[in-house]
């Protein structure tokens, strides 16, 4: 054992130094970006010239989008995240309060995009990305079974129960179950809101809307149409969306991303200029208006060198343009948007001129989840009071909201 | 017994036979309908130019190979490097997986040694234990080991392997300790008699004999490896490295741009080698999980 | 010999690593890593640990990734580890100290950059004011020169006020500069020494000035911020205003308007106790559901091994008759379902249980003229479909081990049993099965074990939905693992990974209280330990 033992020692010491002689590698500084599929096939395209020109490296990292922001929280203060993200404004809340971005400034350049999209990125006074798109919903319509889109929600379920009755097609209006970001139109057209907006005309989280009367209404009427079997129970998001892709419905609320696929089925289809109100003569369905940017993590190692990737390479007017063309979403630049001739886009952007920002506070996760659990259960078990559903959410979120659980 | 009887007998049997054979048969028929029916669902998916998962109709309205040559011959999405990931980790994972459950299982089976009950309750505790929140840690653990042993960090085989082989002394280990108590002792008392030591009865007598449990805990490492996707897209970062199952994984959860035709053509050829690895190793899965255990 | 070559290159190597790790704070993997090198030793080196040797690779490896990330998830029980305090003290106050403020009278410039001739690492800076100063400065590292005094050789200033040329320095190329930016123009201190100027973070390319630090610490769990004066304190991991130039009436900090501060963000992470919980304890809300999804996890897996089970047995009962030809390829076949990963089988199935448009509802709906079940909108038909998929996942399995199982039970036992005349069914009751179960009976613990945490197929089936109410994070579908992934990763109500640990514990006591005391009282343990 002793023997053993001493043998061991005299090994050990002989081993050490040669132990230690394993060493880390350097690694090259370059700008790691995480994107999804299609925003990174973009850069790879057009981020050649970009290194050539400007003797840096782009290592563009794909990512499922959802995933950009699950990762980012893993790997950024590790160390080990991206410089660069691509993603949605209403992460912002949440990054920021995680300390996960760092704020840019484009100075006088910010005038050239689009003044939603930056306001949109724009977190407590500080701007946090370069906008690359905007999006919104906005009613989409069959022409071939509704001449004029209706204006008033009545109207929409008058037409819906006139074209089921004559059999031109399976359904009128849908909507999938549940999903808060498409119940949003209908809620503001009934006069329903989320949160409040104060005086300097930002979103109030101490004024929860769920709840109120016009929140309400707008629940009541998604629910009876259900409960009049004129909305089928069980739809999904894609579901709703094949049925309208396939000429079996002929109304349906959803955005920019889906006008490729239905020009690829051959739908023929339309934009209404305005989502019905609530009322005759009201005001127009609100859609929330989104935006989508490039941002700097809090932990890059390259800072200014992200940053200046930010402003030269992501504000340039092709970059934009491939933007758009693989998502169609109106580009944020706006001297991109001027070359566009797009009459869904156009459709669009009328439809959202009246939207509102989506609230980036970072209570808004808790938000979404309550509301939409809210409006699933309405839709799927028409026993359940709107009334009760939405109050039962709204004093989820004020207490989340108020720090308590 | 009357010849007579016999023969009534016989035709009887005969007759129960030919029940029982279609009886059987009809049986096999369904369940056969049951375990391919949704991969015929899948096949036609792949083959569907245009449409998605939900709305996929029995014979595709359109058919052609568009999504095959897309998965193929992209240089977005390098599918033959996933692919090849994929095998290299499960293969390394499967064999490396096995040996370390070995060398437990024959020390359960054949040592009586305190804390031998109490290391087991441990092994299927560590099993139970929702890990759900581990990954951060994970995470940083790995990061940590490849500041000073890059080819075991981030965005490694090394490191992802090391996380899968954590796991490794788990619950196959009790597979692998029953089949080892049906092999009996005398064999291992007759070799140590000649002087043979515990490290070459293990290799040279009880390893070759329990060669189809192996051959179990093996596949069910390389199709649990195959198929993961949380730990993998931690990790691993990089397109170059990443795996099969977190591509496929993102034709999917994009939520705007679902590429259904893609995912299917993917799934289906990403599928094979797990097919090979069942087919090759298919006469030491039915005769091997439990065999030697009855007879004890 | 050869085992103690490889024991001494064990321990050089964790004497090397523990080197590393330790001065990098990495205390607790250090102790961790040096643990596993003694008990590899001792397993080597110790009579009575021999049988140690044998588990050591695989013990190495467990107690590595497999028990350290859970030590770590017991840690961050007791944490308020959540969105707002993700990150660790030192991370957030890295974050705080980069961020820089431009005092009110302080210059900013635009910039060019210069690089020596004679050693390409020394540059200079010509900078044009912006606001705050009167005439374009020269800088160097160290030094600033007006740009009167500044020798510019023949050159001549350009429209811009910038020079042609410079002696001894030639100009950067704009292409140049992004590639220098970090690595080295914001590494040189341009500039007097108490007045560095530094390019600006937000506008890298076309502002420097004098920026500086907005944060300092005077001490460890003290917030200053030079450019408002006041004073915060981290409460929680949280640095709260305690002092500044303003305090209103009910003592709470305000800017100069009266409008309260708010707390400075990121905050870190701190120890809280049993804050975790006693929030576990005290909200009704989160342990309501709780119990439910307890139930519901036992259950499934328990029903998932039953079904799986019973049809594998079933089947492979049925191809085990000598007399039917082809068996061999028709069990092949029976085994493709095993061959497609998980979680592209959920996600057909749930194409086919899709309610209106998958093609189950629409046999149902067309040949019973019914609608079909809800599989994903009822609390009741969500989990029948989820048992549905886990059958279709799990019965190949269960029929490759009991055809294993059902070809070594002996004949001459059921020849036994026919001559003191026993019908097929009680032969199956008192012979087959006891038998089988005494032969997979791990099998089906393992594949208990391996369900109870099947985060796949609940999540991707129908993430854990329907909802149950509004009010609650859990749905009706939601098993243990699917819950506090949800409550951790703030697909819900924001990331808590704290309380999702805290929950994460309190389900593997139970586990483990439940299993201990099965395996102590029954006898089954020593069964399953003992006769398999």
């Amino acid at each position: 054992m002793k023997k053993r033992l001493t043998l061991l020692l005299v090994a050990v010491m002989v081993m050490v130094p040669f132990a230690s002689t394993i060493q880390a590698q350097e690694e090259a500084p370059a700008l790691t970006i995480w994107a999804d599929e299609t925003r990174a096939v973009v850069i790879e395209d057009l981020g050649a010239a970009f290194e050539e020109e400007y003797g840096v490296t782009l290592n563009v990292q794909q990512l499922a989008f959802g995933d950009i922001r699950d990762q980012l929280r893993i790997a950024g203060p590790a160390g080990e995240g991206p410089d660069v993200i691509v993603g949605a404004h209403d992460w912002l809340g949440e990054l920021v309060l995680n300390g996960l971005l760092s704020p840019i400034d484009l100075g006088d350049a910010a005038a050239d995009f689009s003044e939603v999209a930056i306001n949109a990125f724009t977190y407590d006074g500080d701007l946090y990305g370069v906008p690359y798109a905007t999006e919104n919903i906005a009613f989409f319509y069959n022409t071939d079974l509704v001449e004029t889109p209706p204006a008033t929600w009545a109207e929409v379920r008058s037409l819906s129960e006139e074209i089921m009755d004559s059999g031109a097609a399976d359904y009128g209006y849908i909507r999938q179950e549940g999903d808060p970001y498409h119940f949003f139109p209908i809620q503001t057209a009934f006069g329903g809101y989320v949160f409040g907006i104060d005086a300097e005309g930002s979103y109030d989280p101490s004024d929860v809307g769920i709840d109120a009367p016009g929140s309400i209404a707008a629940l009541q009427w998604v629910q009876d149409m259900v409960k009049d079997g004129l909305i089928p129970t069980g739809l999904d998001g894609v579901a709703a969306e094949t049925l309208f892709m396939d000429g079996n419905a002929a109304m349906y609320i959803t955005g920019p991303w889906n006008i490729q696929n239905f020009l690829d089925a051959g739908l023929n289809f339309a934009i209404a200029p305005a989502i019905p109100a609530g009322e005759e003569g009201g005001e127009p369905g609100k859609p929330f208006i989104g935006a989508q940017a490039f941002m700097v993590s809090a932990f890059s190692e390259n800072p200014l060198l992200a940053q200046a990737f930010l402003t030269e390479f992501v504000a340039r007017e092709d970059v934009q343009l491939s933007l758009y063309e693989e998502g169609n979403r109106a580009p944020a630049l706006l001297s991109a948007l001027e070359q566009l001739e797009d009459p869904y886009l156009a459709a669009l952007a009328e439809a959202g001129a009246v939207g509102l920002p989506m609230p980036a506070i970072p209570e808004m996760s808790a938000v979404w989840t309550s509301w939409g659990d809210a409006v699933t259960l309405a839709m799927q078990d028409t026993s359940q009071s709107p009334a009760e559903l939405f109050t039962t959410a709204a004093d989820t979120i004020r207490s989340t909201i108020a720090g308590e659980e | 017994m009357s010849s007579a009887t016999m023969d009534i007998m016989s035709n009887k049997m005969k007759r129960d036979r030919w029940l029982g054979y279609f009886g059987r048969l009809l049986i096999v028929f369904a369940a056969l309908a049951f375990a391919f029916f949704p991969i015929i669902w899948i096949v036609s998916a792949s083959l569907n130019e245009t449409g998605t998962l939900n709305t996929q109709k029995l014979i595709p309205t359109n058919a052609g190979l568009d999504n095959y040559r897309t998965l193929l011959n992209s240089n977005v999405h390098p599918f033959a490097t996933w692919m090849w990931n994929s095998i290299k980790v499960s293969a390394i994972t499967a064999i490396l997986t096995v040996f370390v459950c070995a060398l437990g299982a024959y020390a359960f089976s054949r040592f009586r040694f305190t804390g031998r009950r109490n290391l087991m309750l441990t092994i299927f505790l560590v099993q139970v234990f929702p890990n759900s929140l581990t990954i951060v840690a994970t995470f940083l653990l790995i990061q940590t080991i490849g500041r000073h042993i890059p080819s075991f960090g981030l965005n490694s085989h090394g490191g992802l392997i090391l996380v899968y082989l954590g796991g490794a002394l788990g619950i196959n280990t009790w597979l692998m300790k029953g089949f080892f108590d049906s092999i009996p002792r005398e064999l291992d008392e007759s070799a140590r008699i000649d002087g043979a030591s515990d490290w070459l009865i293990f290799w040279r007598i009880i390893f070759p004999l329990v060669r189809p449990i192996l051959a179990v805990v093996g596949i069910l490492s390389f199709v649990g490896t195959y198929g993961d996707v949380i730990i993998a897209l931690t990790l691993l970062k990089d397109k170059e490295v990443q795996t099969l199952a977190i591509g496929l994984n993102r034709f999917i959860t994009d939520s705007f741009n679902q590429e259904w035709g893609v995912f299917s053509a993917g799934a289906l050829i990403g599928a094979i080698p797990i097919v090979i690895v069942i087919l090759s190793f298919q006469r030491f899965f039915v005769s091997g999980l439990t065999e030697g255990a009855v007879k004890g | 010999m050869l085992r103690l070559i490889a024991l001494a290159v064990i321990d050089a190597f964790t004497i090397w690593f523990v080197a590393q790790l330790v001065p990098e704070g990495e205390v607790i993997l250090a102790i961790l890593v040096a643990a596993v090198a003694l008990l590899i030793n001792a397993a080597f080196l110790v009579e009575g640990m021999y049988p140690y040797r044998w588990f050591s690779p695989g013990l190495a490896l467990l107690i590595l990734f497999i028990v350290f990330p859970t030590i770590f998830t017991v840690y961050v029980a007791f944490t308020n580890y959540r969105d707002g305090n993700l990150l660790t003290k030192p991370q957030a106050r890295d974050v705080l100290e980069d961020q820089l403020y431009l005092p009110p009278d302080a210059p900013t410039y635009s910039w060019t950059a210069f690089r020596s001739t004679d050693d390409p690492s020394d540059y200079a800076l010509w900078l044009v004011p912006i606001q705050g100063a009167d005439q374009p400065v020269l800088a160097t590292e160290g030094e600033s020169i007006p740009a009167d005094e500044v020798d510019l050789g023949d050159n001549t200033l350009d429209e811009d006020g910038i020079p042609t040329g410079l002696p001894g320095y030639e100009q950067v190329a704009r292409g140049q500069l992004l590639a220098i930016l970090d690595s080295v123009l914001s590494q040189i201190e341009f500039g007097d020494p108490d007045a560095v100027i530094k390019l600006s973070p937000r506008r890298p390319l076309q502002e420097a000035g004098v920026f500086r630090q907005k944060y300092s610490f005077p001490d460890d769990d003290t917030l200053f911020d030079n450019e408002t004066g006041v004073t915060y304190e981290a409460v929680k991991g949280t640095y709260t205003p305690v002092d500044g130039p303003y305090v209103n009436d009910e003592g709470q900090v305000t800017d100069a308007e009266g409008n309260p501060l708010p707390v400075v963000r990121p905050g870190f992470y701190v120890v809280t106790g049993l804050d975790n919980i006693k929030r576990l304890i005290n909200n009704d809300r989160i342990r309501g559901p709780f119990v439910r999804v307890f139930l519901w996890t036992i259950a499934h897996a328990v029903f998932t091994v039953f079904v799986t089970f019973s049809l594998g047995l079933f089947l492979a009962i049925v191809l085990n008759a000598k007399f039917m030809p082809g068996r061999a390829v028709m069990r092949t076949a029976l085994l493709v379902p095993y061959a497609i990963p998980a979680f592209i089988s959920v996600l057909i199935w749930k194409g086919l249980l899709n309610e209106q448009l998958g093609i189950v509802n629409k046999t149902i709906s067309s040949v019973l003229g019914v609608s079909g079940p809800g599989w994903t909108s009822s609390a009741m038909w969500v989990k029948v479909g989820i048992l549905m998929v886990q059958l279709w996942l799990g019965f190949p399995y269960m029929l490759l081990i009991c055809t294993g199982a059902l070809q070594s039970i002996p004949n001459d036992i059921y020849e036994a049993a026919r001559v003191d005349g026993a019908s097929v069914l009680q032969q199956f009751r008192h012979l087959t099965l006891p038998l089988l179960l005494v032969a997979v009976g791990p099998l089906l613990i393992a594949s208990f074990a391996f369900n109870f945490n099947n985060f796949t197929v609940v999540e991707l089936f129908n993430k854990g939905g329907p909802p149950i109410a509004p009010d609650t994070a859990a749905g009706h579908s939601d098993i243990l693992i699917t819950y506090t992934y949800d409550l951790a990763f703030g697909s819900g109500r924001g990331a808590d990974y704290g309380f999702a640990s805290t929950i994460t514990i309190v389900i593997f006591l139970m586990v483990a209280t439940i299993t201990f005391f099965n395996f102590r009282f029954t006898q089954s343990w020593e069964e399953i330990s003992e006769n398999v």
